[in-house]
């Protein structure tokens, strides 16, 4: 065991944090506002070696470790968390999908345009009926004349509107595995997108996508079991993690800064008892989040899925966060609610990191499940035969007034 | 960075597991009731390695570092789920050998850590020496000089191991705003232990209050410079109450969530096993949660202390800060899972929490110490 940061990787890590901040954390306001990634933030991004990090030399990547992975994407995200969730999940997650299980030959031309930014991908898995259960996905990928089509529609979806391909889960029925990851060009006539409107991370492109027979190259359709599923989503849980971890940071600095320059009856706000709880509070649990954050990146650059581990990490970061803005809101007061203060934009973007990706909930039942307790449902009149689902008729109150 | 126990580090959690397991686990809930002290069962785990892990190797310790040595107490705490003997093996063979060790003459060395390692000599501390003073009482210890050596007069409360120990690691105040460290044998004339009758929390760890009154010690009971306690011997022993002290509870907390995983597959509400319900399951996985995280937290701060550079005092507070929290929440939850059938260790646990939460000055002097220093009212 060893918390020990090398040099190169600090050092790395440290030019990327100077890039970040000059440009594209000053942007960050802006990029809320007008609810769109700004293309200077495209050119900075681009220039940085932050999308090779994830990536093995064998891909074009950097092969940095897992923790100096993770303290990147923390960077880019502590700098405008909207531009790191869309750039991040399309050169860490969008791209992995395809160099996991696309072939390097054929596949290598969607990865490079990705790499170097020239393109954007998403990764559309969720539909209107359910965010999480597959089983009611319809969106199929059919044998055409000379290729594949695709049909359907997917909804909330994170660079719905910018992306050039997806890397969409749909059904594949004419394959025992029944499902696959189609690589598809979402620049075609078969193709429409939607812009959805969101509390938060406001200049993240979400919406929706519907698929009318669009074409897909033969070689385009991987074919893929749903336990699959997890190993692609789990660099999703990863990344969205060590979004709330940034938002938190950002918010315990702000509040930090607040308490020391505010006074009010007479001394500096960090002077107060609940203002050094609310400090000590989220300065802990910040550093437990984010230690879970580096041991969870760790595994998973050593080729662990450490499913279990992310799915805790998740539901822990995340709800973690939102707590987080809330303190900094109650130390800055009515200034945390202010449109265009810092705090208020944290506070709105904070709680799209517990849902984003598999709501809290959902994860809390996969890990449940490798901890050895599934998942059962039965029709259940829970009550019944107890008296518990019965209001109490014989009482002392009858009682008393039939002796007036 | 590197997250993986490596062979001799998980060597050492399964060294503590496998002797708390099999000396201390099958009498447990027997000598918590009758808050008994056991001699034979401390000298086996001396033999086993867990009392005397820290101890240098030339004292017949093990010679652990602190990293492999909250391994061996997690581990202990796992494998005993015992609150009490866990506190009382890591105040001898850590809080009270350790300063020896690192503070010391050469002397005091020879005298103490050899007869320590082996068992035969039962170090003891007071709960407060753990916060610097922060709760002190009126009746605090006070060292005035007396010739070349010392006279102590007043009492400590709440001392750990002080009803078996053979010494006594002490601070007492030798001026306004100066404390100086002592080492005391329970020989010393002047001396006496009251036992605590009614001890209601970690009951297999005895404890005590020890009265000094006209106290006469010589110059070598001084542990490290005169007047210098609050920068020797407080940083060190809150260090090590932040990392031994805790590791136990690392090791109690996995098993804890263990048994309310195991309850809830088996115990019945509304026809059906506890586990069918989603609410269980979910406090389930976030048990389970809080004990990752707090192992980083925990195991950061171990492994900070065997580094050259000073250790974060606000990350070794923050790893207490978080799994006392974790503790007392998790404790709560798995105890309300069991039901009226709580017993054995998630009854001892729940019970026990407070101490854990409430020593080394509890949150009022962790809050401060992790928000950090504030800048003067004046500023």
């Amino acid at each position: 065991m060893d918390f020990s940061i090398d040099e190169p990787s600090r050092k790395l890590v440290n030019e990327l944090d100077d890039r970040f901040l000059r440009g594209i954390a000053s942007r960050a306001p802006v990029t809320d506002e007008v609810g769109a990634i700004p293309p200077e933030n495209w050119r900075e991004i681009a220039q940085s070696d932050y999308a090779r990090l994830f990536h093995p030399a064998s891909v074009g990547g950097l092969g940095a470790d897992g923790v100096t992975q993770a303290m990147a994407m923390e960077r880019l995200a502590r700098a405008c968390p909207s531009t790191f969730w869309s750039a991040t999940m399309s050169v860490l997650v969008c791209a992995k999908l395809i160099h996991t299980y696309g072939d390097a030959e054929h596949h290598g031309r969607l990865l490079e345009p990705l790499l170097r930014f020239e393109r954007l991908a998403c990764f559309p898995v969720v539909e209107n009926t359910s965010g999480s259960d597959a089983s009611t996905y319809t969106t199929a990928v059919r044998r055409d004349a000379d290729g594949y089509v695709i049909t359907g529609e997917k909804s909330r979806i994170t660079n719905a509107t910018t992306a050039d391909l997806g890397v969409v889960l749909a059904r594949f029925e004419e394959h025992e595995y029944g499902w696959c990851y189609a690589f598809v060009d979402l620049r075609q006539d078969g193709v429409r997108t939607y812009r959805m409107h969101d509390l938060g991370l406001r200049g993240m492109p979400w919406g929706g996508i519907v698929f009318n027979r669009a074409r897909i190259g033969v070689r385009d359709v991987v074919p893929v079991r749903l336990e699959e599923f997890p190993h692609g989503m789990a660099w999703g849980w990863l990344f969205i993690s060590i979004a709330a971890i940034a938002i938190a940071q950002n918010a315990l600095d702000a509040s930090i800064a607040h308490a020391r320059s505010h006074k009010a009856f007479g001394r500096p706000l960090i002077h107060m008892d609940r203002v050094q709880e609310a400090i000590a509070e989220m300065r802990t649990q910040i550093d437990a989040a984010r230690l879970l954050a580096y041991r969870c990146a760790w595994h998973r650059a050593e080729g662990r899925l450490a499913q279990d581990l992310v799915g805790m990490l998740k539901p822990y970061a995340t709800e973690m966060a939102v707590r987080a803005t809330q303190h900094a809101v109650q130390i800055h007061g009515a200034w945390g609610l202010t449109h265009g203060y810092p705090v208020e934009r944290m506070y709105r973007d904070a709680p799209m990191n517990v849902i984003g990706g598999f709501a809290s909930n959902r994860l809390r039942e996969l890990v449940a499940q490798d901890l050895g307790l599934p998942t059962p449902y039965q029709d259940f009149d829970w009550l019944k035969a107890t008296g518990l689902d019965v209001d109490c008729a014989v009482h002392p109150g009858a009682l008393l007034s039939a002796g007036r | 960075m590197e997250f993986a126990f490596d062979e001799p580090l998980l060597r050492m959690r399964e060294l503590g597991r496998s002797a708390g397991y099999r000396y201390a686990a099958p009498s447990a809930q027997l000598r918590d009731n009758g808050a008994i002290w056991d001699e034979r069962l401390f000298t086996s785990l001396a033999r086993a390695g867990v009392a005397h892990a820290a101890i240098p190797l030339a004292y017949g310790g093990l010679g652990a570092n602190v990293l492999e040595t909250v391994a061996v107490l997690e581990g202990f705490g796992e494998g005993s789920g015992d609150t009490g003997l866990s506190l009382a093996v890591a105040v001898h063979g850590m809080l009270c050998a350790l300063p020896i060790a690192l503070l010391g003459t050469p002397q005091q060395r020879d005298r103490y850590l050899g007869a320590m390692a082996s068992g035969t000599w039962l170090g003891a501390l007071a709960l407060a020496e753990l916060d610097g003073g922060a709760t002190a009482s009126g009746h605090d210890v006070t060292a005035t000089r007396f010739l070349d050596g010392w006279i102590l007069e007043g009492e400590k409360a709440d001392v750990i191991n002080a009803p078996n120990a053979h010494h006594f690691l002490i601070t007492a105040r030798t001026s306004s705003d100066r404390r100086t460290a002592f080492v005391v044998d329970r020989d010393t004339a002047g001396l006496s232990v009251a036992p605590d009758p009614a001890q209601t929390a970690v009951r297999t760890c005895r404890m005590s209050r020890v009265k000094f009154s006209d106290c006469r010690v010589g110059p070598q009971a001084v542990l490290g410079t005169p007047g210098n306690a609050a920068a020797g011997l407080v940083p060190l022993l809150a260090a090590l109450d932040r990392t031994c002290l805790l590791a136990p509870w690392l090791g109690i907390l996995r098993e804890v969530v263990r048994l309310g995983r195991e309850t809830a597959a088996r115990r019945f509400v509304l026809s059906r096993p506890l586990a069918h319900s989603q609410s269980v399951r979910a406090a389930l996985v976030d048990g389970q949660t809080l004990v990752e995280a707090a192992s980083g937290l925990l195991y950061r701060a171990a492994w900070q202390l065997d580094r050259s550079e000073p250790a974060s005092r606000r990350d070794a507070a923050a790893a207490k800060l978080f799994l006392g929290r974790a503790v007392r929440d998790v404790t709560r939850t798995v105890a309300e899972l069991c039901g009226t059938a709580a017993d054995g260790l998630v009854r001892r646990a729940y019970r026990d929490s407070l101490l854990l939460t409430a020593s080394g000055g509890g949150v009022e002097v962790l809050n401060v110490v992790i928000a950090g220093p504030a800048p003067s009212r004046t500023a």
